[in-house]
This record gives structure tokens, C-alpha cells and sequence, in this order.
């Protein structure tokens, strides 16, 4: 008898499991998509909840967290959930959770990875006639098209440009060799990565791509920039270590008066040393060879094709919020952005008047997928010239056939 | 003519009435197993299906990937375009990244079970339960605090050194230079090995000990009393008596440290992340890039077919040693 009580609940059970998988599905919101316009009112009126995933760190996520939080004071139906991501999973992290239909609302990111996610379907339509696009620098705006479709919104605009400590230095060098003189004693940070080494390359006139996107860092040159780079690094009194953060903290505890970085870790710089002692300027020039040219790319807020109508909504009045002149000057202040509204006064920013006076020597970040295929094989050849286990010209060739085999160049 | 009825199959019969006597079992198993094939069955057979396609990142959302046959197992072989990739040497590594810290952890388990199982040790249990604490630790977390440890400038070992007067400025985890290079198999291990090699050996060695100190207490003490009476020396009541009366327990447990071994995802990934150059990666370290950098879910589905493979072959071996064991007795 127990055992027919058992059968029968085992069966019992079984079939609620069927039953359950076999019933209705539950209605999901469907995703507004790209290319519906502005959302509705009704819309915009219901409380909703939205997601942004980031990548700052100290400083900026503060500044950030806070501008959220004004955000939400003002917006009592919009409720903001942020999530800090490690910067160098962020992308990945992104692209695998809202290709299987989750994700955030909102991310964060340098304009290059648009690429990748508007390839894989899954970044929404910015509308056009968005009020706010207006007051941004018309040239960022048009950074975060792909394809003529608007995908990204800028939020500030990024260059690398050398940090110097002015307590030790008191008149930046006039080009690099007097900057290696100075580093002999007063030391040099750089970080030894792809991101940070383009410059090299730039300033002995190579280029990374040619017009159909394949590499020619190995036919254009180059390999001298790199060369150069060794030897910078084989100088006394100059740091070249891949950890970014390590290469940080040299600058920011004194132990490095000069440092080639973005303005991202300017407030963390200021509190560490005081404002009157960071300084902000452009790399200095090479002699027999030109200005170091490094990546200027913008840091764009995009939404997911996966958001609803309501949290699309809730999402481009956040962007309106970050982007405002008033919360753009709030960021300008305390992180050291420089800022996508052209509304707002940067001459009163020592550190990031430095920056603007980079951006001259800067190149813009080619927003294409191709690009995404060279930071691997070019951070390889980085530690392979560093570490001598290859000529410049054989860690350049090497990259670049890795680079043209993965984009089928 | 009377008819003739067709004698029905005696196996057939069994295993219908096996069937019939076992409903009871099947159906009690049977939401586990739909469970099981949901989250488990339908998974391996939807990546098989996916090693022969070209699934990339594209194809999560917007289209379906073609079919590919054969052509990533290929290219998984025969070298892919990531910097330092080479299945063979990867192979290689994974080999002797294996067996050297299952050599290790059984060696130091087992010595370190004897010495504490010594009569009237003082402080005996305080030891086994200190011992135990690297064990017990999540991988993740030992294996970022050994990445700090390892740090050439911040790092504990570095600093250490200093304070002892050695040279402390050590590049533990970035030297290329390698200290053991065999070309003609492929083995190329830096010092950023031994790094990984010194923590993963401090994070495993417990369960060993802990093995042993079990099998240890099941050795009868007549032996050893009758070992000293006939002389035996403390090598030879070790040889003679510990090893073989503790190996039905040490080879399974072996045998589960180089399984556990030779998927070690945290330690490597979080002490040297494969690097420098891809010099410590291994086979799984390698499979996880090729989805979290490449987004190759297709050539990534067929490397680890391929990783299955090879493990389906080590595990018949190690099950065919394991068989082959025969207690002390027999």
C-alpha cells in the first residue's frame, strides 16, 4: 500500500513538472528594438527599474554612483542598479549575457567596443532627435554612429597624455630625451600594453591599418617605433610593467614624477598628491622622428536592444542627465573628464586643459571590428620586444599575420 | 495441421520483466534524470552539435551558424590565430603540470600523514586541523593571494627575500627566460611555472594527508610490532609495511588528484593567467579564452570535445590501475 501511495505521488509530481513546462510561457516585454523612435508617455510615466554595468573605479565610480543618485532624486519613478565590472571583462561579460537575451540596460565602454556589440546585434538605436544630442561636441556625437545609426552617446572624450608630478618637476621636458634625463632620476611610468604603446608607432610614421582594415604595422615602419620603445624602457630610471594599476601607483605615491595615462586616474592622482601638484601635458616629441601620437577615443553609454520601451525610456533620461552641462561640470571637477558637453568651461581644469592640448596629437580609435582582433597578438608582440624574445620586425609580423588571419585579411 | 505459436525469446523476456519488476525505481528516478537532461545531457549534446559549426558571437542573436564538419577539430589541431597557441605544446604542459604536483601532494601528504601519526605527537589534532585550512580555502581566493605574493615589486616572496638579504627583485611571474627548455617534446617551463607549481602544491597536499591520515589508522599495529622484533629498520617498517598497507586508499585518491590536477582552472588563471607568452597555460585555461576573448563558441566546443577526449583516455587508464589494485591481504 506505501508503495502504491508513493507510485502515486512520484506520478503526481511528474506531472506538475510536465504540466508546468508544457503551460503558457510568461510574457517578457518585447524589446523596442532599433529604429522606433522616441517611446511613448505611458511609457515613460510607469516606475521602472534599470541596470547600468560599468567599469570605473574609484574616483569615477563615485563621481558616478553620485550622479546617479541625483539622478534617481529627481526622477522618483526611475530606479538606477549599478554594477562595477572589472574593466577588462566588462566587454565579454556584456556581449555573452545580453546575446542570450540579458543582460544591463546601459553600459559603459570606449567607442571601439561598439563595434563588436552592434555587430552582434545588440545595442538599440539612439533616436536622432533626442534633445540633449544637441548640446554635445558634434564630433563625438557622430563617434557613436555605426553605419549612419546612432548606438552610443559620448560622455566624455579620452586621450593618453603625460601626468607630471609638479613638486619634482617644475617645467616638463621640451622632448623626450630631456624627458629620459629627468626620468633617470626623478622616473617614468608607462604601462606595457597595446593600448598604451600606439603612440610609437604613430610618431615614426606607421599606421596600424590600411583602407581595407588589414594590418600594415609590419610594412609601414613600425618596428623602428617599437625599437624606440625598448630602448625607452632599457633607460635608467623607467618602469614598463603590463600592470596598469601597478604603473599607476608609482605616479600616484611619488615614486614616479612622470606617467603616460588617461585622465581617468586624475582624481585619484589629486588625492594622493594634492591639486597643486598633478600636472597634466603633452608627450613630448621624439627627436628625428615626431610626436607620439596616442588613441583619443570618446567613452560612450549605449542601450541594449534588449531593453523594453518603458526601461529605454528610463534610459535616455539618464543619458540626458549625464550628459547635462550641470553633472558634466560635476565630472569635470572631481574625475578630471574631459567633457562631451560643449557647454562646459574647461579653462578653469589645469589637468584637463593638459589633455585638450593632447588631442592635436591624438588619433581617433577606428570603431570597427577589425580593431578588436589587435589587442591580443599586439600585447603579445609588446612583451615579446620587451623581453627580447623577438626582434621588433618578427614580433610585428608575427601580430599582424595573427591580426589579418582572425579578420580574414 | 494444429497451429504453430512462436516461442517467445528467453533475453527478451527477462528484460521486459526486469523492466516491469523495476518500475517502481524508474519512476523515481525519472524527474531526476529530466533534471539531468535539461541541465546537463542537453547541454553536451548541444555543444557537440556546436564543434561543427562555425558559432560565433554573431550567431547568439542574428543568425544560424553553417555547418562546418570537421573544420574547427582542424584548427584546434593545427593551430589557431591567437598569440602562443600550439594544442601540442599546451598538451605537453598540461602533462607534466600534472604529474609533477600530483608527485608532489602524494609525496608530502604521505610524509607529513606518517610524521603525525606519530604516537604521543604533542599538539597532533591542532596540526591536522591547521593543515587543513589550504583545502578548505576557495582555489579562487588562494589563487589571487599567491598572485600578490608573486608580485616582483609588492610582493610577499620578493619582500622577504629582501629582508633576508637574497635578491628580492625577482620576476616571478614575467620571466620569459625558461628554466627547463626541451624542445624536441615541447616542454618549455618558465619560472612563472614553478610559481603556480609551489601554490597549487600548498593548496593540494591536504586532501592527501587527509587520505593517508585515514588509511593509516587502518594499519594494524602487529605489524609493526612484529617488524621490530624481527629488526626492520624505520625505512624499511615504511616501505615494507606503511606504503603498501595505505595504497588501496593513496591510488584512488591519486587518481582523483589528476583529474583535479589536470582541470586546475582557478590556480593557473588566477596566479599566472596562462602567461607570460601563454607559457603556463593549460588546456582548460586555453579553452576558457577561446569563448571569453575570442568568442569562438564553435572552435571552443570542439577544443573541448577534443580536452574530453583525452581525459576519457586517462580516466580508463586510471580506472584500469585502480582495478589492478589489490589490498595487502590477497
Amino acid at each position: 500500500m506505501n508503495q502504491r501511495l508513493l507510485a502515486l505521488i512520484s506520478a503526481l509530481v511528474m506531472l506538475g513538472l510536465v504540466l508546468a513546462a508544457c503551460g503558457p510561457a510568461a510574457e517578457t516585454p518585447e524589446p523596442a528594438g532599433q529604429g522606433e523612435g522616441e517611446p511613448t508617455e505611458a511609457a515613460m510615466a510607469e516606475p521602472v527599474t534599470i541596470t547600468v554595468w560599468h567599469g570605473y573605479i574609484e574616483t569615477e565610480a563615485e563621481t558616478f554612483a553620485a550622479a546617479v543618485d541625483d539622478f534617481m532624486a529627481a526622477n522618483e519613478d526611475v530606479t538606477v542598479e549599478l554594477l562595477a565590472v572589472p574593466f577588462d571583462q566588462l566587454q565579454s561579460k556584456f556581449q555573452t549575457d545580453a546575446a542570450a537575451g540579458g543582460g544591463s540596460t546601459l553600459i559603459t565602454g570606449p567607442q571601439d567596443r561598439m563595434a563588436g556589440y552592434n555587430e552582434a546585434g545588440l545595442l538599440a538605436q539612439i533616436p536622432d532627435d533626442a534633445s540633449f544630442l544637441s548640446e554635445l561636441v558634434p564630433a563625438a556625437v557622430e563617434g557613436g554612429r555605426i553605419g549612419g545609426v546612432l548606438v552610443g552617446v559620448p560622455l566624455n572624450n579620452k586621450v593618453v597624455a603625460m601626468f607630471y608630478n609638479k613638486s619634482l618637476v617644475e617645467t616638463p621636458p621640451a622632448d623626450f630625451d630631456e624627458l629620459l634625463a629627468a626620468a633617470e632620476e626623478l622616473g617614468l611610468a608607462i604601462t606595457s600594453d597595446w593600448f598604451h604603446n600606439y603612440m610609437w608607432v604613430s610618431a615614426f610614421g606607421a599606421q596600424l591599418f590600411d583602407d581595407d582594415y588589414r594590418c600594415v604595422l609590419d610594412e609601414t615602419g613600425a618596428a623602428e617605433g617599437f625599437a624606440y620603445f625598448k630602448t625607452v624602457c632599457d633607460s635608467p630610471g623607467v618602469t614598463c610593467d603590463p600592470n596598469d594599476g601597478d604603473m599607476d601607483i608609482l605616479f600616484r605615491q611619488g615614486l614616479a614624477a612622470f606617467r603616460f595615462q588617461g585622465p581617468w586616474i586624475a582624481g585619484d592622482a589629486i588625492s594622493d598628491l594634492g591639486e597643486d601638484n598633478v600636472g597634466a601635458t603633452v608627450i613630448p616629441p621624439i627627436p628625428g622622428a615626431d610626436y607620439p601620437r596616442t588613441w583619443n577615443q570618446s567613452e560612450m553609454i549605449q542601450i541594449s536592444a534588449n531593453a523594453s520601451e518603458a526601461e529605454q525610456a528610463a534610459a535616455l533620461r539618464l543619458i540626458e542627465h549625464l550628459t547635462s552641462a550641470e553633472v558634466q561640470q560635476t565630472f569635470l571637477e572631481a574625475a578630471n573628464w574631459i567633457p562631451a558637453n560643449q557647454n562646459v568651461d574647461t579653462s578653469v581644469n589645469q589637468v584637463v586643459g593638459g589633455f585638450l592640448d593632447q588631442v592635436p596629437y591624438s588619433d581617433p580609435f577606428p570603431v570597427v571590428t577589425e580593431l578588436n582582433a589587435t589587442w591580443d597578438p599586439m600585447a603579445n608582440a609588446v612583451t615579446q620586444v620587451l623581453e627580447e624574445v623577438l626582434t621588433p620586425e618578427e614580433a610585428l609580423v608575427e601580430a599582424c599575420e595573427l591580426i589579418n588571419t582572425a579578420n580574414n585579411k | 495441421m494444429a497451429a504453430v505459436t512462436p516461442t517467445p525469446q528467453p533475453g527478451k523476456i527477462e528484460v521486459g520483466k526486469a523492466l516491469w519488476e523495476g518500475r517502481l525505481a524508474y519512476l523515481y528516478i525519472l524527474p531526476a534524470f529530466l533534471i539531468m537532461a535539461f541541465i546537463t545531457f542537453y547541454p553536451i549534446v548541444y555543444q557537440v552539435w556546436m564543434a561543427f559549426t562555425n558559432f560565433e558571437l554573431r550567431h547568439l542573436r542574428l543568425q544560424n551558424p553553417e555547418f562546418v564538419g570537421f573544420e574547427n577539430f582542424v584548427r584546434v589541431l593545427g593551430g589557431l590565430p591567437i598569440p602562443n597557441y600550439s594544442f601540442g605544446r599546451i598538451l605537453v604542459f598540461n602533462t607534466v603540470w600534472t604529474f609533477v604536483n600530483v608527485f608532489l601532494h602524494v609525496t608530502l601528504g604521505i610524509l607529513v600523514a606518517v610524521a603525525l601519526n606519530i604516537k604521543n605527537l604533542p599538539g597532533k589534532r591542532l596540526y591536522r586541523s591547521l593543515f587543513i585550512i589550504p583545502w578548505a580555502l576557495p582555489s579562487l581566493v588562494s589563487g589571487m593571494v599567491w598572485n600578490n605574493m608573486w608580485h616582483e615589486r609588492f610582493g610577499a616572496v620578493n619582500l622577504l627575500l629582501q629582508e633576508l638579504g637574497l635578491p628580492g627583485n625577482i620576476r616571478w611571474l614575467q620571466e620569459t627566460q625558461p628554466v627547463i627548455n626541451i624542445p624536441q617534446i615541447g616542454l618549455v617551463l618558465p619560472l612563472s611555472f614553478f610559481a603556480v607549481l609551489i601554490a597549487n602544491v600548498w593548496l593540494g597536499w591536504p586532501f592527501m594527508m587527509s587520505i593517508a591520515t585515514g588509511a593509516l589508522q587502518s594499519i594494524p599495529e602487529e605489524l609493526y610490532e612484529a617488524a621490530l622484533v624481527d629488526g626492520a629498520s624505520g625505512w624499511q617498517k615504511l616501505w615494507r609495511i606503511t606504503l603498501p598497507m595505505i595504497r588501496p586508499a593513496m591510488v584512488p585518491a591519486t587518481m582523483i588528484g589528476i583529474m583535479m590536477t589536470f582541470n586546475q582552472f582557478n590556480v593557473i588563471y588566477f596566479v599566472t593567467g596562462g602567461g607570460p607568452l601563454g607559457l603556463t597555460q593549460i588546456l582548460v585555461t586555453q579553452g576558457f579564452n577561446l569563448v571569453n576573448q575570442q568568442g569562438w563558441y564553435g572552435v571552443a566546443s570542439a577544443f573541448n570535445l577534443i580536452v574530453f577526449l583525452i581525459l576519457a583516455v586517462i580516466t580508463l587508464i586510471t580506472n584500469r590501475i585502480s582495478r589492478a589494485t589489490e589490498p595487502y591481504y590477497a
